[in-house]
């Protein structure tokens, strides 16, 4: 593959997949410059690997990749943190159920269930795609899938009164 | 609420998301560099050049396809400097270590990774391979870039990146009063051909060690836009049993020939600019 070409079909890719792939990224590490920074890495690996790429994977690929490093970001970020100053329970949510009381929800969950969640209902992935992008079971995606679920309805009750 | 009700409100929640502040011309230029980077690994071909002919010849670098060779001229280029110039360094300096040299590969490319006459103009890359009869393969590379570039292609965090990486052995850097950059490294490769040769990772050369070549190798990178190196691999279930029969103290002396580093002898094409993003 001629370089040019390479550039070109990377630069579509990109213009096309950046924004999906930073929000996903966002809800890992809930801050939109690591956010950036984060999917930035991932597709220059992305770009790197481009021609051993099979076409029908770039997707899957590119989200593996930012999925990856988010969690690494994330894991990394509570390591420096430190778990003594990681509160129990996330912040009490504000009043109205507003952006702030979903913020600090998503902040109370494991970092691989804000995965999860990014995925499957941001993304809008399957149960089996999200397991494939994370490498975990499709149970364990259920199993955060539920647990996740369980704590926003319980930190943000707000939530729970939507359906009803 | 219901997983549609939450897919919503995450989506409302990140209606009010910044712009994007990085474009994929700041991808590529750091794909492109991060590969280059690790070409100085590679023994001396870390020209500008070369990330280009990385990026025709993928293989050549990383990754899980295996490197594939251009079609490689057998009969040795005459009467230009560069091919003479490798040719009888090799001679005279390798030849003595490791017995007869054999036939010799050569590849010689422009800026874009196109095969080109070896006294054509626009000549950018030299890559002379052979299989002698003492050790696996030996490779001498010359290559030229836009001086103005160097700082771009600059072997700066070539060893902290290996380092990181897990890339090479042993990696060690040093600037020179001129401003060149000189780097000696031990390194598993994979896939390799005469003129070719895949870095991977120590630990994947721990895993498939009836697979790897160990190179030891010798790169200088000069503020004049040329960059030249030598390496020689061997076969060995790891580094520490690497039995090289090339000193360093030879390597350096070919790689830092002043007939190869003469930035006359080479092209100085600038790449090409990055559209788009």
């Amino acid at each position: 593959m001629q370089r040019g070409q390479r550039d070109a079909e990377f630069t579509e890719f990109y213009a096309a997949r950046v924004r999906p792939l930073r929000r996903v990224a966002y809800l890992v590490v809930r801050d939109w410059h690591a956010a950036e920074d984060v999917t930035q890495r991932a597709l220059v690996k992305v770009y790197r690997a481009w021609p051993r790429i099979q076409p029908g994977g770039l997707e899957a690929y590119a989200r593996r990749a930012v999925v990856n490093e988010a969690l690494t970001h994330a894991t990394r970020r509570g390591r420096e943190i430190g778990l003594d100053q990681v509160p129990d329970q996330a912040a009490p949510p504000d009043r109205d159920g507003g952006p702030l009381a979903l913020d600090a929800a998503l902040a109370a969950l494991p970092p691989q269930q804000r995965a999860v969640v990014a995925l499957r209902f941001v993304d809008d992935l399957s149960v089996a795609s999200t397991a494939e992008a994370l490498g975990i079971a499709e149970g364990t995606v259920k199993s955060h899938t539920s647990k996740a679920m369980a704590t926003l309805r319980r930190l943000v009750p707000e939530l729970s009164e939507i359906q009803e | 609420m219901s997983e549609h009700d939450l897919s919503t409100i995450l989506r409302e929640h990140l209606t009010d998301e910044p712009p994007v502040g990085v474009t994929s011309g700041d991808a590529i230029r750091r794909g492109r560099r991060q590969g280059h980077r690790r070409l100085a690994l590679v023994g001396g071909a870390a020209a500008a050049v070369l990330a280009v002919a990385v990026a025709v010849l993928p293989g050549l670098v990383d990754g899980d396809e295996p490197g594939r060779a251009r079609d490689a001229a057998s009969a040795p280029p005459e009467g230009v400097a560069i091919p003479g110039a490798l040719e009888s360094l090799a001679a005279t300096k390798v030849e003595p270590y490791v017995g007869a040299l054999g036939a010799p590969t050569w590849d010689v490319v422009d800026v874009e990774g196109r095969p080109v006459a070896p006294d054509a103009a626009e000549a950018q890359f030299f890559e002379l391979g052979y299989e002698p009869a003492g050790s696996a393969l030996v490779q001498l590379h010359v290559a030229g870039y836009a001086p103005e570039e160097f700082d771009l292609y600059s072997f700066g965090s070539t060893c902290a990146d290996s380092e990181q990486d897990g890339m090479a052995v042993s990696c060690e850097q040093e600037t020179l009063a001129d401003g060149s950059t000189i780097i000696t490294s031990v390194a598993p490769y994979t896939d390799v051909t005469n003129t070719t040769k895949r870095l991977i990772t120590v630990a994947q050369a721990r895993k498939h060690p009836e697979k790897v070549l160990w190179a030891r190798s010798f790169s200088i990178s000069t503020r004049d836009g040329v960059t030249a190196g030598v390496s020689e691999l061997v076969r060995a279930d790891s580094a520490d049993t690497a039995t090289w029969l090339v000193p360093v103290e030879v390597l350096r002396e070919i790689a830092t020939d002043a007939d190869l580093l003469n930035p006359d002898a080479v092209a100085h094409a600038r790449f090409p600019e990055i559209t788009g993003g």
